[in-house]
């Protein structure tokens, strides 16, 4: 039988699906990035998973209520950890460009912060741990361990993102895609949403393989952590 | 790129998670006697690459994920077409030579999070349509879970496991003669269970129910390929899985709310390790006469007489209408807390008598089979109703323009021999949301096939937020509830409008 054949059996169509399932594989495939959440269409609610900048263990929240309109649930939460800092990317991701909203980043943040009578996540408690990644989980005894991302000892920084699937999405020839328009697009995604991370994608060719347009607010760029997601892209890159 | 493998496989996954957890499966080598080469294609459909050590064989597996619903998949081929009602979470399908697929050849689900209460009803339509279509089928779920706060902040107290899903699954598993398995999860919840002295199944640590269903799943991927009589059964594998279940099933169904006097006194509780081996033998050979009796799906209406209780179901006056509660329930309903009168009275009703000697609640004992009866005490969805002359009598009197035929379905002189198997459904929440009502029906078939027969079966829904228009919802057979309703049953009544319909 022959893979090259099978590899053309290809979906009708990507969309927000296509997105989130090349973020989540580009980041699992990475070392120093750690996908603390991901949910694409369809998945139910799983878990939250951010590792502990000081004892590198990881912290499950396994369960959130509904997000009151104040808040909006990622689709997807990338981690980079630098010293005592704690990065987190939190990425709304979206069938296309068209989908973005002017509060996202502010919505985004409110999940974790949360805001007025919705408790975010960071205000909630963790239940468990783990020493090896989440392959087995301890229960916290210990109230005070359970909100143990308000230690004072460490720094958070939040950023936001916004993803989506280039229209059109498929390109036969890879020529007729246009570069600079997208990334106008893009630029101006980043300004108006108010996030600091837009990534844009498409598929090409026989085989549907993805491409990927990223671009970074001045804060995020010039991080460690911006520096890793652009290596991570970059053989997703046009 | 690796050269051509000899088999090609599809795991078509509800979204990339799912396909992922299908293959972290295959690459647990010893379980899976797979050996993982390599990864090839886009990176977020590839295809996995593996050798079968038993076999010498390489072996390829297409991620392909978010398949869609059953209705508009985004793959040019849909799996689910003339199975599936529902869309399992993994499902996995051979490559032929043509470049057409095989029919499943297994279905995973993976739940991360215990349903509650009714909830647990919802994926038994799935289980039904894999065991119809003689798919495997391994429900993947938590041993145990816990219950917050409305605000998740809380923790208030753990969620158990439904034994009737259990016992419904095992009894899919002997009916069809094909997989039907609840595996279990290990979870830190357990360990914070145990310390609490909350209660869990014996010997709930060493269960190994993931490591079985890979070993059975890649046999059953195997024999798909190679032929059953090339491969040597996984017998161990499926013993331990059935018997994990039948420990669940013995530890929950006399608990709580969910006592279950037929399942308790049933002979493969009694004695499970007998009941594995021989629910192995069953599945994997396809025949095993000699110990009948331990079969779940065996259960007939005598049995069901003998050991069931007296039925009992609750009825909101917020949410039903006052006919259905006092003309329809409350005959049906027996209440331990009434007066002897009443109890006399409602005795009376189904043709009981009490002698001098004896108290309405010992002659209830002797006469189930004379009274509704169901197989869970306190609250319960079914009652079996072997006196078909009363019953008719009661149905004729709270909905008095039934037609003849509807009522001669309930009861006539020339037949009605056999016992009606009596659902009184809720149906529609005032939101509308039939959920999870739908899946009442296929739960109570997977427990009880021989008894939940279509041409025994009456549904009567009776939530007073049941569309006027249900008849023809139901005749658009587009509605999950009322397409189960019409699956499952020959007899269908709706009270908001007083009205029925009898179901070919």
């Amino acid at each position: 039988m022959n893979l090259d054949k099978i590899l053309q059996y290809v979906p009708l169509s990507h969309g927000e699906h296509g997105v989130d399932s090349v973020i989540h594989r580009v980041i699992n495939k990475n070392d120093v990035l750690h996908e603390a959440y991901c949910n694409p269409p369809g998945a139910s609610w799983s878990q939250i998973v951010i590792k502990d900048s000081l004892s590198n263990k990881y912290y499950s929240w396994d369960q959130i209520p509904r997000v009151p309109e104040c808040a909006k649930r990622p689709d997807s939460i990338i981690q980079y950890n630098d010293g005592k800092d704690i990065y987190l990317l939190a990425i709304e991701s979206k069938q296309k460009s068209s989908d973005s909203y002017k509060d996202m980043a502010k919505t985004l943040k409110n999940f974790f912060f949360g805001s007025g009578s919705y408790a975010g996540l960071f205000k909630r408690p963790a239940w468990h741990y783990s020493l090896d990644k989440g392959k087995s989980w301890t229960f916290i005894n210990n109230e005070q361990h359970r909100y143990w991302i308000n230690d004072k000892s460490q720094k958070i920084i939040l950023y936001t993102g916004f993803t989506y699937a280039f229209n059109p999405e498929y390109y036969n020839d890879l020529n007729t895609f246009g570069k600079d328009k997208s990334y106008r697009e893009l630029n101006s995604l980043l300004d108006e949403s108010h996030v600091d991370f837009v990534l844009g994608m498409g598929w090409y060719g026989r085989k549907h393989n993805p491409f990927v347009m990223h671009t970074y607010s001045d804060q995020l760029s010039k991080t460690k952590f911006g520096m890793a997601l652009k290596v991570g892209f970059v053989p997703l890159e046009i | 790129m690796t050269s051509n493998p000899d088999f090609i496989f599809r795991i078509y996954g509800d979204n990339v998670l799912e396909c992922e957890l299908f293959i972290d499966w295959l690459k647990q080598n010893l379980f899976s006697q797979l050996k993982f080469l390599e990864e090839v294609g886009p990176i977020d459909r590839p295809i996995l690459i593996f050798e079968d050590i038993l076999k010498h064989k390489i072996l390829a597996f297409h991620m392909c994920p978010f398949y869609g619903g059953t209705k508009n998949s985004i793959w040019p081929n849909n799996p689910l077409v003339g199975i599936f009602d529902e869309k399992p979470d993994v499902l996995l399908v051979q490559v032929l030579e043509n470049d057409t697929e095989s029919k499943p050849l297994l279905v995973v689900e993976f739940d991360d999070a215990l349903q509650a209460g009714n909830q647990s009803w919802q994926r038994s339509k799935r289980a039904i349509n894999s065991a119809r279509s003689q798919i495997p089928y391994f429900y993947v779920l938590p041993i145990i879970g816990w219950e917050r706060d409305s605000e998740g902040i809380e923790l208030k107290s753990p969620r158990y496991q439904n034994a009737s899903i259990t016992f419904g699954q095992l009894s899919l598993s002997t009916f069809y003669k094909i997989p039907s398995f609840q595996i279990y999860k290990k979870t830190p919840w357990a360990a914070h269970a145990k310390k609490l002295g909350h209660t869990l199944p014996k010997g709930f640590e060493n269960f190994q129910g993931i490591e079985s269903a890979i070993e059975c799943a890649c046999y059953f991927i195997r024999k798909s390929i190679y032929g059953e009589s090339n491969l040597i059964k996984p017998n161990k594998a499926v013993r331990n899985i059935i018997s994990e279940m039948l420990s669940v099933g013995s530890t929950y169904c006399d608990f709580s709310e969910t006592s279950m006097p037929i399942h308790k006194s049933h002979p493969a509780l009694l004695d499970t390790s007998s009941a594995s081996e021989y629910f192995s033998k069953l599945i994997l050979d396809g025949k095993n006469d000699e110990k009948s009796h331990y079969r779940l799906d065996n259960i007939t209406a005598e049995y069901f007489f003998k050991n069931g209780t007296t039925f009992f179901k609750d009825a909101q006056t917020k949410t039903t209408s006052l006919n259905f509660r006092e003309n329809v329930i409350a005959k049906l309903n027996w209440k331990p807390k009434a007066t002897r009168k009443q109890k006399e009275m409602w005795l009376d009703t189904w043709g009981v008598k009490i002698p001098s000697n004896e108290t309405p609640d010992t002659v209830i004992l002797k006469n189930k089979d004379k009274i509704p009866t169901t197989y869970k005490e306190k609250k319960s969805e079914a009652a079996l109703i072997n006196n078909r002359k009363v019953f008719r009598q009661i149905i004729e009197k709270a909905y008095p323009n039934l037609s003849q035929d509807i009522l001669d379905w309930i009861y006539s002189n020339k037949k009605s021999d056999e016992p009606i198997f009596f659902i009184p459904l809720y149906g529609y929440k005032p939101t509308g949301d039939s959920r999870p009502d739908r899946g009442l029906l296929p739960a109570l078939f997977s427990l009880f096939p021989r008894l939940v027969t279509k041409k025994n079966t009456f549904v009567l829904v009776y939530s007073i937020h049941t569309p006027p228009n249900w008849e023809k919802i139901l005749n658009q057979n587009s509605n999950e509830l009322w397409n189960v309703i019409k699956e499952f049953s020959g007899l269908l009544i709706v009270d908001k409008t007083k009205s029925g319909v009898l179901i070919k």
